[in-house]
This record gives structure tokens, sequence and C-alpha cells, in this order.
């Protein structure tokens, strides 16, 4: 069994009618990057507040086996009366660090978040939106999290700081820090990804280690096939039908036995390689 | 955390945030500019009156925009607040306002006392009238805090001077179907269940009443309401979620 920093099981969470989290059981290993992976209004963020104790869940738990969590919301917001320095230098009194620990690591992530600290002594509210999620990344850095949680990772970011942020990441894992990213940007989270889950209409319905789930499996595309539903279960649980076309996901070791199966119903399939967005389509 | 570390922390935000609000700056020297134009043009007495009667409105203008817009703004979404802080933050505000306009009406208090004593001015009911009038401060806080769960922008203060506004000029403008009542409020004395009624909608809507015409009693149902306040805001906090911005 995994070493595992969280773990939930069955969160739920309403606002009035609308039933934003519903059935929210997942685990997220220790030192690993684990992305989590829904459509707008899935219930990424709400299942986010929930872990991070901004919201009550109405049912269920969860387990954390940490006390040093880093947040980096996707649009961080800060008390504009505040300077950049002031921030972190409450951060620092309110988890009782030393400043000059703060400054310290302040001048280690400053360049490799690509944060000017001259910034610093201005109001944070005066920074551009990109210069706030960096100066956001950087208040949660100084506290050495063990689970760093992120909410859109690479959101109001050029292209040369999203670069910066992967880097970053994959140094933090090297680190043992473990990273939870809610991301949109599939291609860009696909890069540094090890595990990732799926949450479609406030429900978990997919979750593996990306690369276990490449070496192990393809995806099988069979067109406009007649096929009953027990011919297509008898070869993989996870299959699904959409607008005629069947999609399955196939056990490498299947692939034989499989191709002659297609070949006895005198059917075309397109087997291919699976990588996080065409996994992320096939359960959305 | 320890609490008073969270405490301190709750005191420094406030004075940030205070210190940088232009308004306020004006209304804190709006107090001792109107004391020292009353003591030139009249008498140190009639500016200790009014100082006495007004300065719970220093608490007052401090809890401007309490929870309602810091909820609103998404500042609480910040990895101090993890794991249900921002509701701590929220319930040591009061008290960090509270000692705030405490420190700043306490120096007045100070000078004022100083002169009474060295001019042999000093009375022993400024000091009772000074403690009524922080009750009163206190008790403006919570109200207003109860109001900032509703109300944004500063409203739930401005709500609180138009209320207080409104019942005074009703009160002006029906002073001959009113004259028991007034006689009542100035004798201090009231004899029946209207005039009894009267005066606790009076307290409870424009307490400093209570310091004014030193209706000492009176101070109980600050103290009734402030507990009910405090009882009721502890519930609201408890339950408060940051939902989407």
């Amino acid at each position: 069994m995994k070493n595992l920093i969280l773990r939930t099981d069955r969160l739920g969470k309403r606002y009035g009618r609308i039933q934003a989290v519903k059935e929210a059981s997942f685990t997220i290993p220790r030192g690993a990057i684990t992305v989590f992976l829904g459509e707008n209004g899935a219930g990424k963020t709400t299942t986010l507040k929930i872990l991070l104790g901004f919201l009550k869940p109405d049912r269920g738990r969860f387990q954390l086996e940490t006390g040093r969590i880093g947040y980096v919301p996707e649009q961080p917001v800060f008390f504009h009366w505040l300077k950049g320095e002031e921030v972190l230098r409450l951060t620092a009194q309110f988890f009782g660090l030393r400043w000059a620990d703060v400054d310290e690591s302040a001048k280690r992530y400053g360049p490799t978040l690509g944060f000017d600290t001259g910034l610093l002594p201005r109001r944070v509210e005066t920074y551009s939106s990109g210069n706030k999620k960096k100066f956001s990344y950087l208040q949660s850095l100084i506290l050495s999290p063990e689970l760093l949680i992120v909410d859109e990772p690479f959101s109001a970011l050029d292209s040369v700081s999203i670069k910066s942020i992967r880097d970053l990441f994959l140094k933090l894992r090297k680190e043992g820090v473990t990273l939870f990213l809610s991301s949109h940007m599939i291609a860009e989270v696909q890069k540094i990804c090890d595990e990732f889950i799926i949450i479609r209409k406030g429900t978990i319905v997919f979750q593996d280690d990306l690369r276990r789930l490449k070496e192990n499996y393809l995806l099988v595309s069979l067109g406009r096939a007649d096929l009953g539903s027990e011919e297509v279960s008898a070869w993989s649980p996870s299959w699904r039908k959409k607008e005629g076309v069947v999609e399955l996901l196939l056990f490498r070791n299947l692939r034989t036995p499989f191709l002659h199966f297609l070949e006895e119903k005198k059917l075309t399939a397109e087997l291919g390689e699976i990588d996080l967005e065409r996994i992320f389509l096939f359960f959305a | 955390m320890p609490g008073c570390h969270r405490t301190r922390l709750a005191l420094w935000l406030a004075v940030k945030k205070n210190r940088a609000s232009r308004v306020n700056y004006l209304i804190l020297a709006a107090l001792p500019a109107l004391c020292f134009y009353l003591w030139s043009k009249e008498s140190f007495e009639t500016a200790m009156k009014f100082f006495l009667f007004l300065f719970p409105y220093v608490f007052l203008f401090l809890s401007q925009d309490m929870i309602r817009d810091e909820v609103r703004s998404g500042a609480l979404e910040n990895v101090i607040f993890l794991g249900g802080e921002h509701k701590v933050y929220l319930s040591k505000k009061s008290f960090a306002l509270n000692s705030l306009a405490l420190g700043y009406v306490g120096v007045l208090f100070a000078g004022l006392l100083l002169f009474a004593w060295s001019t042999h001015r000093l009375q022993s009911v400024y000091l009772c009238q000074f403690l009524v009038g922080i009750l009163v401060g206190i008790y403006y806080v919570h109200l207003a805090g109860l109001l900032s769960f509703y109300l944004g922008g500063g409203s739930n203060v401005l709500i609180l001077v138009l209320v207080q506004a409104l019942a005074f000029i009703g009160i002006m403008f029906s002073v001959s179907q009113r004259s028991g009542f007034i006689d009542a409020l100035e004798r201090g004395i009231f004899p029946d269940l209207i005039s009894r009624l009267e005066i606790l909608a009076m307290v409870a809507c424009l307490p400093n009443v209570v310091i004014w015409k030193k209706l000492w009693l009176y101070s109980v149902e600050i103290l009734i309401l402030l507990a009910f306040l405090i009882g009721l805001q502890k519930i609201k906090i408890g339950g408060l979620e940051l939902k989407k911005q």
C-alpha cells in the first residue's frame, strides 16, 4: 500500500439545490505530483476548499497526515492594505518562523519563481495578476510545506513562468514535497503528473498512476460497432459508448486476443497510446 | 498556535487596516478637534460631557466592513487561514477593534483627566461615565459586527447612525406628544410601562443616552444585549464558510 498523505471518504457538499460534490473518495500518495482534473463546475474547487477547511462538508470525512500545508488559490487575493513584505512577516509570525529564515526562503524561491523581490515593499494589490500568483507561491513556500495544494497552478502566468513553475514542482517533488494540483491545462500538467484523479459532476470517476496506466493499457476506439454491452464488458470494465462510438481501456496483454476478436467480428478499431488528455476525455 | 498570538495578529491587522483608511484618520481627529473647540468656546466641563457622549462612536466607526467585505474579497482564502483559522481571526477581530478603540480614547481621556486633576475639576462621575462609555463602545462593535454579516461597504455603520438620527428626529418632531417621556428622561425616572418600554428601546438604539443622563441601571440592559450579540456572532462565525467569490 502506498504511503498516503491524504485520504477522503465520500465527501459531499451542497450549495442550496446544487450538489457541488457528491461522492469524493480519493487518496493522495506522499511525495508525488497528483493532478485533479474535471470540467468547469465538476466540484474541484469545492473539494479543495473542504480539504483546506474553508468549507464544511455535508457528509463524508477526510484524513490529512500533515499539518504543514501550503495553498495557492486560482486568483490569489490579499488584504489590500498590506505590502508584500508585511504579508510575509504576518505569515512568519503566524507560523512562528524566524524572519531570517523567511528572508532566506524568499531569496531562494524568488528567482526560481521569477518573482522580483524588489516588489516586496509595495502593496500586493498593486502587483500584476501573474506577480500575485508568484507571490502566493512564495508565501506558501516559506512555510516549507509537506503538502502544497494549488488551484490552477498556471493561471495568470506567461509561458516562461509556466516553465519555471513546472521545474519548481519537479524540484519540490525531488525534495519530498507532495503536490496536489487542480488544473484545466492538461497539456502542462501531463508533463509532470504522477497520479491523477478525475472528478465528474461531483463524483470521483477515476484515479490512477499515469505511468502505470500508460504502461499497462491501450485506448481502443471501435467506431460505430454493433456490439452488445456484455461483449464489450468482457474485454474491459472501463468502456463507454458515445454517439454510437465504443471506446474502451484495454489491458495491453489482451491486445492479440482482442485483434483476433475484431477479425472474427469483421470490425476495425484504432488502438492508441494513452495520454492524460485522452483519458480525461474518455471519463469526462 | 496559541490564542494570545492570534489575538496579537488580529490586532496588528486591525491597526494596519485602519491606518490605511484616510476616512478613519478624519473621524478619529474629529473627536479631539470638537472637544478642543467646545473647551475653547464653552468650558472644560462641556468638552468633557461631549467627549464622554461621543467617544463610543470611535468604536463604531472602526467596525466598518468587519465580516462581509473581507469574506467576499477572497483575502481570507489564504494559507494563513487554513483549517478554519478564518473563523478564529474573525472572532478575535472584535476584541482587536475594541482594544484599538480603547487605546485611542483611553489616551484622550487620560489627557482630559490629567487636566481636570491639575485644575481641581476632577469628578468621580467622569470615570463612571467613561466605563459605561466603553461598554457602549463594545456594544457598538458587536452590533456593527453582526450587521456586517449582511451589509458591506461600511453600510453596517451607516445604517446604525441613520437609525439613531431618525429616532432623534422622530423624538424632536413629536415633543408635544412625548413631553411625558422627555420629562421622565430629564428626571431619569420612568413611572409608567409605556415610558419604560420607550427608554428600553432608546437604550438599545442610542445607548449613549445612558452616559448622557447617567442612567446607570440601564447599563444592565446594554450588558444583556451585548451578551446576546456576542452569542449570536459566535454562532454566525462558527457556521461561516468561504464560498465562491
